[in-house]
């Protein structure tokens, strides 16, 4: 049991039930607040985090499912016991599918209505144990595929699989989608893991990677005054090299990597001796590779080889209804250990999320929980604190590989943007034109929510491009 | 071995001038034979005035027809609305439900004026067991603490031997002392004198 007093809410439309129960319960020395309908329970939740809810089935208005769904929503923690003197197998059958951690008939045994909040604290708790060891766990680098949506669990199935199968694996998905995090689940949860997982972005600019840091080199015939520098392929000897855009390799860089795997050596420079490698290949893109060899702008047989497996994140909008337990994850994950303690997200705010389209996924979606645990008032994030911009168009180039999608939910951090412009300068004209259309165009508001003064903005706007900023 | 309630009175839980206290018998047509002797054990744990006052209403109102039994919350309401300013702890020999339970030993105000409690589910016979007059007033001696400790602002006890552990069974009555424990007589020390 946790060591501060539990608090249990109890939502009854019956005055007498409320009553009794309120008493019952606080001689037990727990916190109590009742609740007469759904939305008065909700409106508290959105206030006040609690460890048992007792809800009663038969309600007018929001009925005790609809309401445990809703709760389920907001504060997924609590634990939920429905509470019904019309009890039949299939309403109990309906609530527990619901997710509610029991389920009790009126009138009810003092001692089995006890031990049944006594369990379900003992379970909260160690689901906060859980949390907290799993929080533990991440920040030591560990890696999470969230979402529970049939091609979620279709995705972890596969991941499971490739992971022990040891092959070259190709990851696709638009960028932001959480291709860098499959990588290293994929690396994580097989073989190779004792040893090292190496991320190689060959995005970061067109054309050739330098031989140097693939390759590396040695002494010999290298001048004297250049240092020996171990190259990616030294350093993921045994483990895992992550070749992250791998469609932006240029053609000597591919023919290269093509030798490399098909001898299974490779000669760093400056040096005569070949030298054998053990590595795993796995590789990410955020384009479409099939129309690229196609088109001869990448090597078919290094293709056949980067793909023995190929994975397929999709974007955010196609798998809405892992947006909720997403956004907690993401919530839990950049929550600071002394910030404010946020325990979730209010329904409107829940509204918002589901209904946006993320353009840039899941690391658009990690922006918007960031900023607005900055800005938003404790315990619940709310719709007013997510400040989201507008619809881009979809990709150009969308992903068409014929292979079996699936679906990723992840907390990527390294990918590389691709299609975007990512200087400074139009990160921040983005970002203005997104708050003034918030604002509908109040300046001053603006320049509040950006922090700075309206005079510094003015001066910003003047810079825009003249179609990104709202008339 | 008997209770500890058996073999010697507990130590006074509260030095000071102790409780104003009525226990006061609903709906009994004679006195009974045990109110004095629980009035001799909890001026021995609480220390003060106890007397016996019977109570000028029935248990008529608070009889639920559908249920069988009587509604704990309305009777304990019907208690408190009695004037004065002693303490009350209401003492009936009839089955106690509260809306959703299906039953209760008693029930009491937190940090209140009284409480009440039955001795109904405390027989022996009730469970078709033999009759055993020692061993049920021990019992109802050690629920009339407990829920005088609720209304004294005590809530459940962690320690099994403490007469304010939450006891949901007959036989976890019977399994812990009619003595409050230390940390619980230290709390009762914080509750201002009469």
């Amino acid at each position: 049991m946790p060591n501060s007093q539990p608090r249990i809410l109890i939502v009854d439309d019956e005055a007498a039930v409320r009553d009794s129960l309120r008493r019952w319960f606080e001689l037990d020395g727990y916190a109590i607040e009742v609740a007469d309908s759904g939305a008065a329970a909700l409106r508290r939740m959105q206030e006040v985090s609690f460890d048992v809810a007792l809800i009663d089935l038969r309600m007018p208005g929001m009925d005790g499912v609809a309401l445990q769904q809703r709760m389920h929503e907001v504060t997924p923690d609590t634990a939920v016991i429905i509470v019904t003197a019309f009890g039949t197998i299939q309403s109990a059958v309906e609530v527990l599918k619901h997710g509610a951690f029991d389920y009790l008939t009126k009138p009810v045994d003092p001692d089995e209505l006890s031990r049944m909040v006594r369990r379900a604290l003992e379970l909260r708790e160690l689901r906060a144990q859980n949390n907290r060891l799993r929080r533990a766990v991440d920040h030591r680098g560990g890696a999470v595929i969230v979402g529970e949506t049939p091609a979620m669990r279709t995705l972890r199935a596969q991941v499971a699989e490739a992971a022990s199968a040891d092959v070259p694996v190709l990851i696709c998905g638009e960028t932001g989608t959480g291709k860098h995090l499959v990588a290293t689940v994929l690396h994580t949860a097989g073989p190779r893991r004792y040893f090292s997982f190496v991320p190689l972005a060959c995005g970061v600019s067109e054309g050739e990677l330098g031989d140097d840091e693939l390759l590396g080199q040695e002494g010999g015939s290298l001048p004297p005054t250049t240092l020996p520098r171990m190259g990616k392929l030294q350093l993921a000897e045994g483990g895992t090299l992550f070749l992250d855009e791998v469609a932006r390799l240029g053609p000597q860089t591919q023919r290269a990597l093509l030798e490399l795997l098909r001898r299974g050596s490779f000669t760093p420079l400056g040096s005569t001796r070949p030298r054998a490698t053990d590595f795993r290949l796995i590789s990410a893109s955020s384009v479409a590779l099939a129309p690229l060899v196609q088109a001869n702008r990448f090597s078919a047989d290094l293709y056949y080889r980067v793909a023995v497996l190929t994975l397929t994140c999709p974007p955010l909008r196609e798998r809405r209804a892992d947006i909720p337990a997403l956004a907690r994850h993401l919530l839990e994950r950049l929550s600071s250990p002394g910030g404010a303690p946020f325990t979730g997200f209010t329904p409107p705010a829940l509204e918002r999320l589901v209904g946006y389209d993320w353009p840039r996924n899941v690391r658009e979606l990690a922006n918007a929980i960031e900023r607005a645990l900055v800005v938003g008032r404790p315990p619940l994030i709310g719709a007013e604190d997510l400040l989201l911009g507008p619809v881009s168009a979809p990709p150009a180039a969308p992903l068409r590989e014929t292979t079996t999608t699936t679906e990723t939910t992840t907390t990527e951090t390294t990918t590389t943007e691709t299609t975007t412009d990512l200087s400074l300068a139009a990160v921040e004209q983005q970002h203005i034109a997104a708050v003034l259309e918030r604002c509908q165009g109040d300046r001053r508001r603006a320049a509040a929510l950006l922090g700075i003064a309206p005079a510094l903005l003015d001066e910003k706007l003047a810079l825009l491009k003249p179609h990104a900023a709202p008339g | 071995m008997g209770s500890r309630s058996d073999i010697a009175p507990p130590p006074r839980a509260r030095p000071e001038r102790g409780l104003r206290l009525w226990i006061v018998p609903i709906g009994l047509k004679q006195a009974l034979p045990w109110t004095e002797a629980l009035a001799a054990q909890l001026r021995s744990v609480f220390g003060g005035e106890v007397i016996v006052a019977p109570a000028p209403f029935g248990l008529e109102a608070s009889f639920d027809p559908q249920r069988g039994q009587y509604n704990a919350l309305e009777l304990l309401e019907r208690l408190l609305a009695l004037p004065g300013s002693q303490r009350l702890l209401g003492i009936v020999e009839v089955d106690l439900f509260i809306p959703m339970l299906t039953y209760v030993f008693g029930q009491a105000q937190l940090n209140g004026r009284g409480a009440i409690l039955s001795s109904y589910r405390l027989d022996n016979t009730i469970y078709g067991l033999a009759r055993d007059d020692r061993l049920r007033a021990a019992r109802i001696a050690k629920e009339a603490i407990h829920e005088l400790g609720h209304a004294l602002g005590l809530v459940h006890c962690r320690d099994p031997d403490c007469v304010m552990h939450s006891s949901l069974y007959v036989e976890e009555i019977d399994l812990k002392s009619a003595a409050l424990c230390a940390c619980c007589r230290r709390r009762l020390r914080e509750v201002p004198t009469e």
